[in-house]
């Protein structure tokens, strides 16, 4: 049995379908939380440890956000070992539209990302 | 040459390349000791063991699902599905994980597996045991769909799939299981998969058709030649997806008329497809526009009606000689 505390997507607002009572009882059995709580209690917790996990996180969020644009044509490179002529001919067409007039550049992400809409920060 | 129907000609081919390849390995209801609900895995249980001819329960999506964790591991498995009718149990598996490791995985992982299924009707046969439903994988990316028109087809058809590295549907008509007896090489043979065949040549109008449906398209041939004087081209597709447009193009530039024959439903089936690529490739060398002989758009109508249904030889005859006159 799983819950969810956070949101489903960014389109979701789970206020509207569940109450705030049922979302506090789930997160008082949330196992980060009383895993977290259990380590306090037996002093297991190292100092700097969270923050060196945030900070683990904030430099994959960076890693991600600075790779380049996904290159669409290697969607044909994994449909099949060997790419049937008609598969062959879709990925050329792509060529000449890419060579007519190439994509525009994707919008820069938002310097500072808000959380989701609903979304739960970890309760500290 | 050994003379062989269909049945033994697949069963021939699992044993040779079971014998060939350790990875290979059966699965399916009643496969085992029953030998198939059709007898196409008949005495491979006995030869190879429990382990590699493996009777499964009765839940088609357990199959597939087992075959496809089989096939990340690096096994080989060719499952039985026992009529296709049947299949829609393990769609799920076959859509949402069999056809797609290979792009979820960014080629890491790939599921070199076959889906056996006898299809189509003919037989006489109670609800979901008569449909014919190709359509459905030929749509599917990720996916082959071979369908062979006889013994010697089947048989070199069924070893290039168990060899493909990519998943393949693999139709048997039940038609066709015991219709006719056929000289196969004493030697494996592989036939090579997204190729169609030239059955009959000529140069008056190209008949396309494939499974149960070929034979049909030749006698059809044979009666415009006596008949009409008409040298008909026979296609036999043999491969639905991926479909050999070169195959197509090629004919009806040659011919001007095309008409395809199939036993799915007409609408949104594979003569759509066929129809749209002849157009692509061949437009200017058209002198009639392409015809489908097809099952109708309703739910497979069972025995009593099926003869009305499954496109039979006069149909395909008017339609030939509709579009010889247009």
């Amino acid at each position: 049995m799983t819950y969810r505390l956070g949101v489903h997507t960014t389109a979701d607002d789970p206020t509207k379908y569940r109450a705030e009572e049922e979302v506090r009882m789930w997160e008082q059995k949330d196992p980060l939380t009383r895993f977290r709580i259990y380590l306090e209690k037996r002093d297991l917790l190292e100092a700097g440890l969270e923050q060196q996990v945030d900070d683990e996180i904030a430099e994959a969020v960076r890693r991600f956000e600075a790779a380049p644009p996904a290159d669409p044509l290697t969607m044909f490179d994994h449909a099949y070992a060997v790419p049937p002529p008609g598969l062959v001919a879709q990925r050329e067409e792509m060529v000449a539209r890419e060579h007519a007039a190439p994509a525009p550049a994707p919008p820069p992400p938002p310097a500072d990302a808000t959380p989701m809409r609903g979304q739960r920060r970890t309760r500290r | 040459m050994a003379k062989l129907n269909m049945v033994k000609a697949l069963n021939l081919a699992l044993l040779e390349e079971m014998e060939r390849d350790n990875d290979v390995l059966v699965l399916g209801e009643d496969v085992g000791v029953d030998g198939g609900v059709f007898r196409v895995t008949d005495d491979l249980q006995r030869k190879f063991g429990s382990q590699r001819v493996i009777d499964s329960p009765l839940a088609e999506a357990a199959i597939i699902g087992t075959a496809v964790g089989m096939a990340l591991y690096g096994l080989k498995p060719v499952c039985e599905i026992q009529f296709s009718g049947f299949a829609f149990q393990c769609f799920h598996q076959i859509e949402n994980h069999c056809a797609r490791y290979r792009m979820r995985s960014q080629s890491r992982f790939h599921i070199p597996m076959v889906i056996r299924m006898p299809y189509g009707g003919g037989v006489r046969a109670l609800e979901h045991h008569s449909e014919s439903e190709e359509q459905f994988y030929a749509h599917i990316p990720g996916l082959k769909m071979v369908i062979p028109s006889s013994p010697r087809t089947a048989r070199g058809l069924l070893a290039a799939a168990i060899r493909d590295p990519d998943p393949v549907i693999f139709f048997e008509a039940k038609a066709l299981y015991h219709a006719a007896k056929e000289e196969v090489p004493d030697e494996s043979e592989a036939l090579p998969i997204g190729r169609a065949q030239i059955a009959r040549e000529g140069d008056a109008l190209t008949l396309i058709a494939y499974g149960a449906m070929l034979r049909v398209a030749l006698e059809a041939a044979d009666i415009l030649k006596i008949e009409d004087g008409a040298h008909v081209e026979v296609i036999d597709l043999l491969t639905i997806s991926p479909l050999d447009r070169d195959a197509l193009v090629t004919s009806v530039k040659k011919t001007g008329r095309a008409v395809v024959v199939h036993e799915a439903p007409r609408s949104f089936g594979p003569g759509a497809e066929i129809a749209a690529s002849i157009m692509d490739g061949a437009f200017l060398s058209l002198e009639a526009p392409i015809r489908r002989v097809t099952a109708h758009d309703v739910p497979f109508p069972g025995f009593a009606r099926e003869k009305a249904n499954v496109p039979d030889l006069p149909r395909v005859v008017a339609a030939v000689r509709e579009t010889l006159a247009f």
